[in-house]
């Protein structure tokens, strides 16, 4: 049985089709529609049922992605800042990506199936 | 009075100076040494009256001169006085420059007895310097002729010439004494401690001198300004002065300027741009692969009736994006060479408000808005473009609900005697006041880029079209309390 993984993602269209995509793969799927949400369903979780990895948009309301970022990383529950990080990220390309917080995993949009698949195989461990 | 009471006779004979002594009161040559002789031609004028020795001084003044000194008594004392004379073997008399002293002679009883005439030749040293004058003259000449403002200052860095331009510049400060470098100056106060600094390090160390300053013109408008100079030099490598040049370059700075901001708001405006339309490609990509890898694996239940309409109307929705941002460029891009067309006819702004509304209930539902508050006054007619007016309610509409944080919006539309109006009224984050002039900018938004996403073009292509309209877009807002966007059109243009 997978890891539950986790999507925080304000576009309503991109996050039902990252929970089919995942769905489809029989992973667990959280999600939350910004930061301040996904941070306080975190909070309130089991440390055994915390995901594996959390897939981030950068671009959100109520509190950025790169904001979200930091707060996971500095968080003062070492199960919860030691969670896998991904970026999906529709800003720029390869070469022009924008400096994060904190260095993390990053899928460029738009992201095929297997990008996604990929990474989550890798980073949603225990 | 004898010669030698005035002088030896070995200096006479030797002097470089011309000597002579003239008596009577019509001036004869009584002694003259060799000098004198020589820059007189050496003719033989022992004993013949001046006018007589030397013809060619009538009417150069001399005479008088010399009469005057006689009878007056009063020694005369002329620099580089003009005096045209024979040389000798020529006819054509030669132009000499001297520097001479007359002085009256006496007797014992203070009688008058001639004129001692003492002098020097300084021709060469006169001619040498209307040389330098002439060039001099010259070369202000040519920096007067010169587009840009330029001056003169001499070692120690004092301005000794302002050219033309510089006055044409200035205007009403004519004179020299009017612009000093260190009382007057008509620099930008924020550049003025720059340009000392730099001056007064060129004028130590001879370094050529060049800065970017803002001077101020005669009606106080600041320009920018290249101010150059360089130090002139004499053969020893002393700096004699310094040549200068102030070059207006303001307008190169403000296309710069202009150039630099809209380089930056084309790169911003891209890169929003490729964000935008790379959305709702990945839904739909996501989606496509989705659906293939369901086939692959045999997941029959994602293609159930109801899932399949779901994921079109999902994909539809993506279209209808991607064709709203195309369509926005378009728009922006024919602003731009003012070929934003309308199509005028006679529409009932009425039914159209109430019919678009009612057609956006599913994007307050699915934003958790409450319905909106409709209040529509019936049978508003007026001559508008149909599908543009209803672009700019959808952009206000489509506005309140991303920045109404989901509480009560209303639409009205009311009828004045001037106008007509019609407000989209919402209660959320509203739009901080200096922020509120730059909204109806292109590719602006009053929040940060990294919140919401959207092109930033609806307001600015809205405005444009209220233009087009000959109406107006305002604006009215509160910071946490809500903004009212008014489209306002004349009633002129109603045919109600």
């Amino acid at each position: 049985m997978h890891k539950p993984v986790m999507v925080v993602e304000d576009d309503m269209d991109i996050r039902s089709n990252f929970i089919a995509a995942l769905k489809l793969e029989d992973y667990p799927v959280y999600s939350a529609v910004n930061g301040v949400e996904a941070l306080r369903l975190l909070e309130s979780l089991e440390t055994s049922a915390l995901p594996g990895c959390i897939i981030i948009d950068l671009m959100m309301p109520e509190m950025n992605g790169k904001e979200f970022i930091k707060k996971i990383k500095e968080h003062v529950n070492k199960d919860i800042s030691s969670i896998n990080l991904v970026v999906a990220t529709a800003k720029g390309n390869s070469e022009t990506q924008e400096p994060l917080p904190y260095e993390v995993e990053r899928l460029q949009k738009p992201l095929g199936l297997d990008d996604l698949y990929d990474v989550v195989e890798r980073l949603n461990r225990d | 009075m004898s010669l030698s009471h005035l002088i030896s006779e070995e200096v006479f004979e030797k002097s470089p100076a011309f000597i002579a002594v003239l008596l009577g009161d019509n001036f004869v040559f009584n002694k003259v040494n060799p000098r004198y002789l020589e820059i007189t031609g050496n003719r033989d004028i022992i004993g013949k009256p001046v006018m007589e020795a030397l013809p060619e001084l009538e009417g150069q003044g001399f005479l008088e001169l010399l009469q005057k000194v006689y009878t007056t008594g009063e020694t005369f004392e002329g620099k580089e006085i003009p005096a045209q004379l024979l040389a000798a073997g020529s006819t054509e008399p030669r132009k000499l420059f001297l520097n001479f002293i007359y002085q009256r002679l006496t007797d014992e009883y203070s009688n008058p007895i001639g004129i001692y005439v003492f002098g020097v030749d300084v021709t060469d040293q006169v001619k040498a310097r209307i040389l330098i004058e002439e060039s001099e003259n010259q070369f202000r000449q040519f920096m007067d002729t010169m587009p840009q403002m330029a001056f003169i200052a001499n070692q120690t860095g004092d301005i000794t010439y302002f050219n033309k331009p510089w006055y044409e510049y200035t205007k009403g400060i004519e004179g020299t004494e009017g612009w000093g470098w260190k009382d007057q100056p008509i620099h930008h106060p924020d550049d003025l401690d720059l340009a000392i600094k730099r001056w007064t390090h060129s004028v130590k160390t001879g370094e050529p001198y060049e800065i970017e300053y803002r001077l101020r013109r005669y009606d106080g408008v600041y320009r920018w300004h290249l101010g150059r100079a360089t130090a002139m030099r004499d053969k020893d490598g002393h700096i004699t002065r310094w040549i200068g040049t102030n070059t207006d370059i303001h307008d190169n700075k403000e296309i710069e300027a202009r150039l630099s901001e809209s380089v930056k708001s084309r790169d911003e405006f891209l890169s929003i741009a490729s964000h935008e339309l790379k959305t709702p490609l990945t839904t739909l990509r996501l989606q496509n692969q989705i659906f293939k890898r369901a086939a692959l694996k045999g997941h029959t239940n994602i293609f159930e009736k109801q899932n399949v309409i779901d994921m079109v109307d999902q994909n539809e929705r993506q279209v209808i994006r991607l064709t709203r941002l195309v369509d926005d460029m378009l728009d922006v891009s024919r602003i731009r060479f003012n070929k934003l067309t309308t199509k005028i006819e006679n529409v009932d702004l009425s039914a159209l408000v109430n019919d678009f509304m009612n057609r956006m209930k599913p994007q307050f539902e699915q934003k958790k808005y409450q319905a909106p508050i409709l209040d529509i006054e019936e049978n508003i007619s007026c001559s508008i473009d149909r599908l543009r007016i209803e672009q700019v309610l959808s952009n206000l509409v489509t506005n309140a609900i991303r920045y109404g944080n989901q509480k009560q919006i209303s639409v009205s539309l009311k009828r004045t005697d001037t106008e007509i109006k019609l407000s989209v009224t919402d209660h959320g984050i509203g739009i901080n006041p200096e922020n509120i002039t730059r909204i109806f900018d292109k590719f602006e938004r009053a929040i940060d880029a990294n919140e919401v996403s959207g092109l930033g073009l609806g307001l600015y292509i809205s405005k444009k079209i209220m233009e087009e309209h000959h109406g107006d877009l305002t604006v009215q807002s509160w910071p946490d309390e809500g903004s009212i966007f008014t489209v306002h059109l004349p009633t002129g243009a109603t045919n109600a």
